[in-house]
């Protein structure tokens, strides 16, 4: 577990990669989330939104940059924020992989902001996001 | 467009269901239970079990936790649609809608905030 002395801007955080994810990890997300869109476990409701196959939830995508963040912070940190846009469709049979890197550290509270993002093995960004953390000053 | 304030049901924070939500993700599970809750848990409360509505999709979540949540708690969410903003592109028109959903607890404590964007695809 860090703490905001042990921080620097631009260091990078362990990688969290999952996958490939299943079509029984998308409906164990629906059940997690209680929301059953179809979508999520029927390619034909995904085709007939213009979907190309069944899509990871954005939501899935989005707990998991809070994992990597909590992963990395360890217990007795604070996580405080984490936003997220999904700007592409990752699918079922996919590997993703979430990234960050430090933006920017503030000794006076040990407030740490993140840039975290999700790609998937075709390199593409498929969300984006930022994350804001607080670490004891240890 | 006006703001049009939807309140969710009320909702108990169960230990089991936070078990699920880290186990759907293959992360381990070690929380005990007078531990607060993952913060991003909040997700969880305010959905609709079965959604119906085509044509709109999630673009994006912003959760912001303001204190602690804990197995026991009595969480109640109300949404509301603080902006809309209509975007014309080659392939159509698209609607985003900016949303709002607070999260309280028993106490009448905000306990979250998630700003949600909705896209909402011309058919």
């Amino acid at each position: 577990m860090p703490s905001f002395k042990d921080v620097a801007v631009g260091d990078e955080l362990p990688p969290l990669t999952k996958g490939p994810v299943t079509r029984q990890m998308l409906v164990e997300w629906c059940a997690a989330e209680n929301d059953y869109n179809t979508i999520h476990y029927s390619e034909e409701d995904a085709r007939a939104n213009g979907i190309p196959g069944a899509p990871i939830q954005g939501s899935f995508r989005f707990a998991l940059l809070g994992r990597i963040v909590e992963r990395w912070m360890g217990r007795g940190a604070t996580l405080r924020r984490v936003s997220a846009s999904y700007r592409g469709w990752d699918l079922a049979g996919d590997t993703i992989t979430c990234r960050g890197t430090v933006l920017s550290v503030s000794p006076a509270d040990g407030v740490v902001e993140l840039d975290v993002w999700v790609e998937n093995q075709r390199g593409e960004r498929s969300t984006t996001g930022k994350a804001v953390t607080v670490l004891p000053k240890g | 467009m006006s703001d049009v304030e939807i309140r969710g049901r009320d909702e108990i924070v169960e230990y089991g269901r936070v078990r699920d939500f880290m186990l759907a993700m293959d992360e381990a599970f070690e929380m005990k239970e007078t531990d607060p809750v993952p913060p991003l848990f909040l997700l969880t409360f305010g959905r609709i079990r079965r959604p119906t509505e085509t044509g709109q999709i999630n673009g994006g979540d912003d959760i912001e936790s303001l204190l602690p949540v804990y197995t026991g708690d009595r969480i109640t969410t109300t949404e509301r649609i603080v902006e809309t903003i209509e975007k014309k592109g080659s392939k159509g028109t698209m609607t985003l809608l900016k949303g709002e959903m607070i999260y309280t607890n028993q106490r009448g404590e905000r306990v979250g905030v998630n700003r949600k964007t909705y896209i909402r695809l011309g058919l």
